[in-house]
């Protein structure tokens, strides 16, 4: 960068007497031997000289509290009680699970339970059938416990994978 | 000899056949009466610990199945049961701790919880013994060990269970069940047995392997309550005799539950044969799966055989009942003839 591009850059901070000792006596020397930069320099003295005329502008009454109304945060939002329409299929789902659930759960837990019921029956006789004092008891060990794997949905019988 | 003169003989000789044949049963058993081998017999768990081996064979439908358990007993009531043939139940362990039961399914990795299979210990032995006929077969060795055979008929109805009872313990080395519709239709025996003192209590404690599923499928629903307190505990009109033919008598009844399911569970008995009755809606069940079809009562039962226990399964106004007991399967229709028309 040559000297009149770093003086012509400067005179603004020159005119606000914002420049170190070196850099004014630099662009003093500058202005005296080029008169294009002193021109410019006249012509930001004067626009400085016009700004400084200018009456302050007066605020709007609603400026502070706008103000800080943009910069406090904001106060949280109040319940809508009408609730959107993603909302409130959301909400409709979620009702509709709620009530379906156990009704199909119910449906599927009779259908096994339609299946198992001799079995179910047959856990409950054994401890009742063992107050025959004559009875065998590894023999009725071996029908309830066949019961319950009925129960369980397998087949007692089922050879080991 | 006039008339009334050789009835009176006839009398006579009539009652004293049996007197001299009761003595002699008496003489060869060195004084102790059949009755007593019978009470022996039933008082038998509560005096002696023993292990052994034993095979059941059992009849199931029309053929025959053979199972090999190990079993261990713990007086009074404790039991443990290993079973080790055929392949499907090979494994499976039951233990009762006399007041809970968990079998443990190893294919399955699952332990099954339901309540104790012990029986009562304070059981009316007096009471029991006047419902059978006890006669005895013989005397002979079972395993190497001196039994006594005796023939145990219910004095009302039909059906005999013969037991070789070991003259030292009172333990049934082996029993046969027969009936007149299967005859020989269960029989168990000890291939070998150990008596002792004593067995340590961690063999009658349950080990839940690692891992394993614990599952009770029916919830215990208390002890067995008069049938109009049933009534209020099941969510359906409950109609139920208080006696069956034969001298059956309801005992109690209770709730049983599983899931959804509930079911009403009477509770009947002749003063020796347990018999159950369970009423269900049968809205709340599917068709019958199981069990072979035979006609009865007017429609289609079915019944399932376990050895001379049956179980005889039909419907009724709404309702599905099944009769669950050691009786011949037309004993048991006719049980079920006497309470479906009073619904």
């Amino acid at each position: 960068m040559s000297a009149h591009h770093r003086v012509h850059q400067q005179l603004s901070a020159y005119l606000d007497g914002e420049l170190t000792p070196a850099e004014l006596a630099e662009v003093r020397d500058h202005l005296a031997a080029c008169p294009e930069c002193a021109s410019e320099l006249e012509g930001l003295r004067a626009i400085k000289h016009l700004l400084r005329r200018l009456a302050a502008p007066v605020l709007p009454a609603d400026f502070v509290p706008g103000l800080r109304a943009r910069i406090e945060p904001p106060a949280p939002r109040r319940w809508v009680w009408w609730p959107r329409p993603a909302a409130a299929l959301a909400v409709a789902a979620l009702v509709l699970i709620l009530i379906a659930v156990p009704m199909v759960r119910g449906h599927l837990d009779r259908l096994k339970a339609a299946t198992v019921g001799p079995d179910l029956f047959v856990r409950s006789y054994v401890p009742a059938a063992s107050a025959d004092p004559f009875a065998d008891r590894a023999f009725l060990a071996l029908i309830h416990s066949d019961a319950g794997v009925r129960l369980m949905g397998e087949d007692p019988r089922r050879n080991r994978r | 000899m006039t008339r009334p003169g050789a009835a009176f003989v006839a009398l006579l000789l009539m009652a004293a056949v049996p007197a001299a044949s009761q003595d002699a049963t008496t003489r060869l058993l060195g004084g102790v009466t059949v009755e007593e081998i019978a009470r022996h017999a039933m008082i038998a768990p509560q005096i002696v610990d023993y292990e052994g081996t034993k095979v059941l064979s059992i009849l199931r439908g029309q053929s025959m199945e053979t199972v090999w358990v190990s079993e261990a007993h713990k007086r009074p009531n404790r039991m443990r049961l290993e079973f080790l043939s055929p392949e499907g139940v090979a494994g499976r362990l039951v233990v009762d701790d006399g007041s809970q039961t968990w079998q443990y399914e190893p294919r399955l990795h699952l332990v099954i919880q339901g309540p104790s299979m012990a029986p009562s210990t304070e059981m009316a032995y007096e009471r029991v013994l006047e419902r059978y006929t006890l006669t005895l077969l013989g005397m002979e060795e079972v395993i190497g060990r001196p039994t006594v055979t005796l023939s145990v008929k219910p004095r009302q109805g039909r059906g005999e269970r013969r037991l070789w009872i070991d003259r030292m313990t009172g333990v049934a080395l082996r029993t046969e069940e027969r009936d007149p519709e299967a005859g020989l239709a269960a029989a168990t025996y000890f291939t070998r047995i150990s008596y002792g003192l004593n067995f340590p209590d961690a063999m009658f404690r349950p080990r839940i392997p690692a891992g394993a599923r614990v599952v009770v499928p029916t919830e215990a629903m208390g002890p067995l309550v008069p049938l109009a307190l049933l009534r209020q505990k099941v969510r359906f009109d409950l109609q139920a005799p208080e006696a069956l033919p034969g001298g059956f008598v309801l005992v109690g009844g209770e709730p049983v539950r599983s899931g959804p399911l509930l079911a009403a569970h009477l509770y009947y008995t002749d003063g020796a044969r347990p018999v159950s009755l369970f009423i269900a809606p049968t809205a709340w069940l599917g068709p019958p799966g199981r069990g072979e079809a035979v006609t009865a009562l007017g429609g289609q039962a079915r019944t399932i055989t376990w050895g001379a226990t049956r179980l005889l399964q039909w419907e009724s106004r709404g309702m599905r009942l099944t009769l669950i007991g050691p009786l011949p399967l037309a004993d048991l229709i006719t049980l079920a003839a006497s309470i479906s028309p009073a619904r």
